[in-house]
C-alpha cells in the first residue's frame, strides 16, 4: 500500500484474538497489539494512535476503564469497545465513561470493524484539524489584537505632542487669537484622538479579564463631568442625583468606560438652537445592582437606526465627530459585566439610556 | 520654598520636551530646567552629583515609555541611589499611555507622587507643583517644631 496505513491498537487478554485481529487486518492497518493495559498504554506513550480498540472483559481492567484511563491523555484518540456480552451496565459505562465511539459485538465482523476504523479516522482527522484551524485563528486574532492595540499606542503618542503644541500657542496667544487654521487643526486632532482612545479602550477591554473593586459613582460621575464638561466648550446644565447608601463592587475601569461614553455622547448630541442643554445622570445604588439612567433633550435617534447604535462603526447622524465605536465599547464593556442597557428615543427631543450593573457585593 | 525650583525632564521626545520646559515657564513654576533624552544620561547625572544637592533636581518629570530603558526602569534605578537623593527628589510621571497596566504600575509606585497625563495643561501641571509645595512646607515645618 503506498498511501500512509491507519495505526490500529488492539487490547485484548487473550493471545489467540490479537493473532486473528492482527492476520485479519495487517494488510489494511498498521496494527500494534497489546495484552495487558499497561502495555497498551506504553504503545500509545510512543506512537500517535487513531484508533484504539478494546475488549471489554479482562482480568486486570476492563476496557471501560482502560478508556476512561487514557481520555484525558490522549483526548482525540478513537475508542471502539468490543464485547462478547450483551451487558447493558457496559454499555452505557461505556458511552458515559469510557466516550467511546462505537460499540462492537464479538465475534467481529471483519467489515463492520473496518467501517468503524475508516469512519473513526476521518472523525479522528477532523478533529484534529478543527482543533488546529483553531489555534491558529486564535493566534491571527491574539496577533491583530496586539498590533492594533500597540499601533494605537504608538499613534497616540506623536499626536499629543501636536495637541501640547496647540496648548502652548493657545496659551501664548490666547485661544489661537486670530489665527483662523489652528481651531481647524485642533478640531481634527481632538477627533483623532477620541477615535485612538476608544479603540484603545475597546481592546483593554476585550484583553482584560473583568475587575472586582469598590466604587464610589458620586466621585466617578464628578470626575467625568469635570473632564467632558471642560473639553466640550459647551456650557451643558447637568443635573445629576445619585443615591448610593451602601457599598459597591464591580468593575470600576468598565463602569467608567461605560459612564464616559454615555455621557460624552449626551453632550455631543445636544441641539444647538435648543434653550437649554440638559445631561440628567439618575444613579440608585441597591445591593443587588445599580440602576443607571442617563438622559438628554438633544438631536435623539431616528427610530430605523436605534437598533444599530450598538454596532461596530455605525454612526447614526452626520452632525458630529463620532467614531462609531463608542456605544459598541459600551456594549461589549456591559456584556463583559453581566450589564444590561435599554435606549429610549425620540427625534428632536432626546434620549434616554437606562444601564444596569451587579452588584457584586 | 523660596528659591527657583530645579527641574529634570526625562523624556525620548524633543518636542515634549521643548513643551515642558516651554510649560513649566509659562506657568511660572521653574526658569531651570535640564532635559535629558535617556534614561541612561539621567541616572548618571543623579548619580554624579549625588552629593552636591545644589545640582540635584527638586523635581523630575518623567515619561513612560521609551525605546531601551523605560520610566519603570528609571524608578528601579533611581531607588539604588543614595537616601538623600531619593529624599530630596520629587517625581511626576507624564505619559500618553492609556494602558491600565502601566498606569497601575505607576500608581502603585511609591516613589512616583503624580501622574499626569500627555498632553500636559498647565491646570494639572499648577495644581500638582501647588500640592507638592504645600506638602514640602508642611514638612519643613514640621521639622522645625
Amino acid at each position: 500500500m503506498s498511501k500512509n496505513r491507519i495505526d490500529v491498537l488492539f487490547l485484548d487478554d487473550e493471545e489467540n484474538n490479537l493473532i486473528s485481529f492482527k492476520s485479519a487486518f495487517r494488510r489494511d492497518y498498521r496494527v500494534h497489539v497489546a495484552l495487558t493495559a499497561r502495555e497498551a498504554r506504553e504503545i500509545l506513550d510512543q506512537t500517535e494512535i487513531p484508533i484504539v480498540i478494546s475488549d471489554q472483559r479482562m482480568p486486570d481492567t476492563t476496557g471501560v476503564e482502560f478508556f476512561q484511563s487514557i481520555i484525558d491523555t490522549y483526548p482525540d484518540c478513537i475508542r471502539i469497545l468490543l464485547t462478547g456480552y450483551t451487558d447493558i451496565k457496559a454499555v452505557v459505562d461505556a458511552i458515559n465513561k469510557g466516550h467511546v465511539y462505537r460499540y462492537l459485538t464479538k465475534p467481529w465482523d471483519e467489515q463492520e470493524i473496518r467501517i468503524a476504523i475508516e469512519n473513526g479516522f476521518s472523525y479522528y482527522n477532523a478533529k484534529k484539524e478543527l482543533r488546529e484551524k483553531n489555534r491558529k485563528l486564535q493566534k491571527t486574532n491574539d496577533e491583530l489584537n496586539r498590533f492594533v492595540y500597540s499601533a494605537s499606542h504608538d499613534l497616540r503618542a506623536p499626536l499629543t505632542s501636536i495637541m501640547g503644541v496647540l496648548n502652548l500657542a493657545r496659551l501664548e496667544v490666547g485661544d489661537f487669537g486670530d489665527d483662523p487654521y489652528l481651531p481647524l487643526i485642533d478640531r481634527s486632532v481632538k477627533r483623532l484622538d477620541e477615535f485612538i482612545q476608544n479603540i484603545i479602550d475597546y481592546y483593554q477591554n476585550i484583553r482584560s479579564d473583568t475587575i472586582r473593586n469598590e466604587v464610589d459613582f458620586n466621585t466617578v460621575v464628578k470626575g467625568i463631568i469635570e473632564d467632558l464638561g471642560m473639553l466640550s466648550g459647551k456650557n451643558i446644565d447637568f443635573r445629576v442625583n445619585i443615591s448610593q447608601s451602601g457599598s459597591f463592587l464591580g468593575d470600576s475601569f468598565r463602569i467608567k468606560t461605560v459612564l464616559v461614553n454615555i455621557i460624552s455622547n449626551a453632550i455631543k448630541y445636544q441641539r444647538p438652537e435648543a434653550d437649554s442643554q440638559v445631561v440628567s445622570i439618575d444613579i440608585d445604588v441597591l445591593a443587588d445592582k445599580a440602576m443607571i439612567r442617563i438622559s438628554d433633550n438633544g438631536i435623539g435617534i431616528e427610530a430605523e437606526y436605534v437598533d444599530k447604535i450598538f454596532d461596530m462603526f455605525f454612526r447614526a447622524t452626520q452632525k458630529n465627530s463620532g467614531s462609531g465605536i463608542g456605544l459598541f465599547i459600551v456594549k461589549e464593556a456591559l456584556d463583559k459585566m453581566g450589564g444590561q442597557i435599554d435606549v429610549k428615543s425620540a427625534v428632536g427631543e432626546g434620549t434616554t439610556f437606562s444601564i444596569e450593573i451587579p452588584n457584586q457585593v | 520654598m523660596n528659591e527657583e525650583m530645579k527641574v529634570m525632564l526625562v523624556d525620548d521626545n524633543e518636542i515634549d520636551l521643548y513643551l515642558h520646559e516651554k510649560m513649566l515657564s509659562v506657568a511660572g513654576i521653574s526658569n531651570d530646567v535640564t532635559p535629558f533624552l535617556s534614561v541612561k544620561e539621567a541616572i548618571r547625572f543623579l548619580r554624579s552629583n549625588a552629593r552636591k544637592p545644589g545640582l540635584l533636581p527638586d523635581l523630575i518629570l518623567l515619561d513612560i515609555q521609551m525605546p531601551g530603558l523605560n520610566g519603570f526602569d528609571f524608578l528601579d534605578r533611581f531607588e539604588t541611589l543614595p537616601q538623600p537623593v531619593i529624599d530630596q527628589v520629587t517625581i511626576f510621571m507624564v505619559s500618553s499611555t492609556l494602558d491600565r497596566g502601566d498606569l497601575h504600575r505607576a500608581r502603585r509606585s511609591p516613589l512616583v507622587s503624580r501622574i499626569l497625563r500627555k498632553p500636559l495643561n498647565l491646570k494639572d501641571l499648577t495644581t500638582a507643583v501647588d500640592y507638592l509645595l504645600e506638602e514640602r512646607d508642611e514638612e519643613a515645618m514640621g521639622r522645625s517644631d
